[in-house]
C-alpha cells in the first residue's frame, strides 16, 4: 500500500551527516528504527540517528522497501515469491525479479554494507536477498 | 578490475594469513578437480575485497548466517568444495566455517581433509569407490556410488604400491601425484610382510590428533591378518583386523571412537612415538563375515546389497568380533562396518561407517589387493 503524502515523516540522520526524510510507514518496516522512534515519542520533531549507515545505503534500502510495500506479492521464509493469482501478478513478479537483479549489479562493498545495514535494521526480506546474493558470489569464486 | 587481478587479490589475501597458509594449501588441493561453471549472460562482479579485511570483519552472527547458508546449499562433492573455500578466505571465516561444519559421524558428509581421519556415520555408510591403475601401481579412492560419466569425481585418498625385498608398502596420500613420505600430503602407510599374510597400518598422527609431521609414519593404527581357511578346503580366507586405535568401548552403549580435529603441525624436532591406546584398553577387532555356501549356485555368497557385482576373492564384509563379555548389543554386532568388492575391471566399491574412518577403511581394503597366492 502506497504511503499517503500526508503521512508523518521521520528525520533520519546518517553516518555521513545527511538527514533523510522518511515516511513513517517505511521507518516502521524496520523494528530497529521503530524502536528508536518510540524512545523519542515525546518530542515534537523526531530525529533518529543511524551512526553506522550512510545515506547512500539507506536510500537504497528505502527504495527497496517502497517496491516491497507496493507489490501485492507475499514472500515466504525462503524468500520465494508466492503470488495470488487474482492480483496484478506479472508486475509484482517483475518488481521482485528486478530487486534480485539489482543485488547482482552491486559491487562487493555496496553489497557488504547493504547486508550489514539490513541485518542491523532487522529488515528480513532485503537482508535475505542480500545473503542469497553473497552466497551466490561465494560459490562463483569457489568455482574459479 | 580484470578477472586475473581479482583472483590474484583473493589469493594474496588468503596466502597472507600466516597460520592459515597450510589450510589454504589443503583447500587448493581439494579444489583441483572441480569444474568451472558456465558464465551467465549478465555482467557480474565477484566478491572482490577492494579493501582487505572488510568482508573478514563482518559481525560474527552475520558471518555465521551467510556461511551456514553456503554449507547447507552444497552437501555433496564436487560442489561442496565451496565450504572448504569459505574456510580458506581468512581467519574469521575459517573459525566460523569450522564451527558450522560437523564431523562425518554427525552429518554423514566429508568436508575438510581431516574428515578422512574421523569416524563415519553410525546409521548408514559413506559410499566410495576405488580405481586401480595397474600400470602405475596406484589406487585412488573417490567419494560416490560408482564412477560418474563425466569423470568429475572427488578424490579422497591415493595410494602407491612399492615393492621391497621384505614385503610391500603402500604410501597413502591426499593427492595422486605426490607420494613422498616427507610431504605434508602423506597421511600414512600400509606395510606387509613377505608372504602377504600380515599387514600393519601406520598413521602419521595419534588417534587423538596429537603428533607431529615427520617423514616416518609411526603410530600403529591396525594390524591385519589373513589366514587360509583350514577347516574348509579352498574356502574363503579369514581376515582379522586388530584396531589398535579404536577401543571396544567405541561400539558399546554410549561409546565413542577417537576423532582427531586437525592434522599434525610441522615441527623440526626429534620425535618419539607415543602409544596408541592406553595399556589396559582392549582394542576393537574386526573379522570378515563368513559367507554362506549356496548349494544351487555352488559358490560362497554374501549379501552386498547390490554394491558388489563381480565375484572375487578380494570381496569382504567386516563386522565386529566380540564375545558376550564385551557387552555389545546384537544390533551393533550385525552392522557391516566395512564392505569392499569388485564391480568391474579395476573398479571396486568401498562402503564404511562408524567407528572406522575413510583412511582406515581404505588401507584395510588395500591389504586385500596384496595378499599372495599363499592365501588363496
Amino acid at each position: 500500500m502506497m504511503a499517503s503524502s500526508s503521512s508523518k515523516k521521520i528525520s533520519v540522520k546518517c553516518s555521513d551527516g545527511m538527514v533523510l526524510e522518511v515516511d513513517e510507514t517505511l521507518v516502521n518496516a524496520s523494528p530497529t528504527m521503530k524502536c528508536l522512534v518510540e524512545e523519542k515519542c515525546g518530542e515534537s520533531n523526531i530525529v533518529i540517528t543511524l551512526p553506522n549507515i550512510s545515506s547512500k545505503i539507506l536510500s537504497k534500502i528505502i527504495e527497496f522497501l517502497k517496491v516491497d510495500l507496493e507489490s501485492d506479492a507475499t514472500f515466504n521464509d525462503v524468500g520465494v515469491q508466492s503470488v495470488d493469482v487474482d492480483s496484478k501478478a506479472p508486475e509484482s513478479l517483475t518488481s521482485f525479479n528486478n530487486l534480485k537483479l539489482e543485488f547482482i549489479k552491486f559491487d562487493a562493498n555496496t553489497l557488504l554494507y547493504l547486508v550489514t545495514a539490513t541485518h542491523y535494521l532487522k529488515i528480513e526480506k532485503i537482508y535475505h536477498l542480500g545473503c542469497v546474493e553473497a552466497v551466490r558470489r561465494i560459490r562463483e569464486n569457489a568455482a574459479k | 578490475m580484470s578477472f586475473k587481478s581479482i583472483v590474484r587479490e583473493l589469493k594474496e589475501m588468503r596466502d597472507g594469513i600466516g597460520s592459515i597458509s597450510r589450510r589454504g594449501v589443503d583447500s587448493r588441493r581439494w579444489n583441483g578437480r572441480t569444474k568451472s561453471h558456465v558464465a551467465p549472460d549478465i555482467t557480474l562482479t565477484s566478491l572482490e575485497p577492494i579493501e582487505q579485511g572488510k568482508w573478514a570483519n563482518l559481525p560474527p552472527e552475520l558471518l555465521l548466517d551467510i556461511i551456514s547458508r553456503v554449507e547447507e546449499s552444497e552437501t555433496t562433492w564436487p560442489a561442496r568444495a565451496v565450504v572448504v573455500y569459505c574456510g580458506s578466505v581468512c581467519k574469521s571465516w575459517r573459525a566460523v566455517t569450522k564451527e558450522i561444519v560437523t564431523t562425518p559421524e554427525q552429518c554423514g558428509r566429508l568436508t575438510f581433509p581431516i574428515s578422512l581421519k574421523q569416524p563415519g556415520p553410525r546409521d548408514s555408510p559413506i559410499q566410495c569407490f576405488i580405481r586401480r591403475n595397474r600400470e602405475t601401481s596406484t589406487y585412488i579412492l573417490y567419494i560416490g556410488l560408482v564412477p560418474s560419466e563425466n569423470e568429475n569425481d572427488k578424490l579422497l585418498l591415493a595410494a602407491k604400491k612399492i615393492r621391497r625385498a621384505t614385503g610391500t608398502d603402500f604410501i597413502i596420500s591426499l593427492v595422486a601425484n605426490d607420494f613422498s613420505r616427507s610431504s605434508n600430503t602423506c597421511v600414512g602407510k600400509l606395510r606387509s610382510n613377505f608372504l602377504g599374510t600380515k599387514f600393519t597400518i601406520y598413521d602419521n598422527q595419534a588417534p587423538n590428533g596429537a603428533g607431529i609431521q615427520t617423514d616416518t609414519c609411526n603410530h600403529v593404527v591396525s594390524t591385519i591378518a589373513y589366514e587360509l581357511n583350514v577347516l574348509r578346503a579352498r574356502g574363503p580366507r579369514r581376515m582379522h583386523c586388530t584396531m589398535n586405535s579404536i577401543p571396544v568401548s567405541a561400539i558399546q552403549e554410549g561409546g565413542n571412537a577417537p576423532t582427531p580435529t586437525s592434522f599434525p603441525q610441522i615441527i623440526d624436532e626429534p620425535f618419539s612415538p607415543s602409544p596408541t591406546l592406553k595399556g589396559k584398553t582392549e582394542p576393537l577387532v574386526l573379522k570378515n563375515k563368513a559367507p554362506r555356501w549356496h548349494e544351487q549356485l555352488q559358490c560362497w555368497c554374501l549379501n552386498f546389497k547390490g554394491r558388489v557385482t563381480v565375484a572375487s576373492v578380494k570381496n569382504f564384509q567386516l563386522v565386529a568380533a566380540v564375545d558376550p563379555s564385551h557387552n555389545v548389543s546384537a544390533a551393533e554386532q550385525e552392522k557391516v562396518i566395512l564392505q569392499f568388492g569388485k564391480i568391474g575391471k579395476d573398479i571396486f566399491t568401498m562402503d564404511y561407517r562408524y567407528p572406522l574412518s575413510a583412511f582406515q577403511a581404505f588401507t584395510i581394503c588395500l591389504s586385500s589387493f596384496d595378499t599372495k597366492p599363499a592365501c588363496e
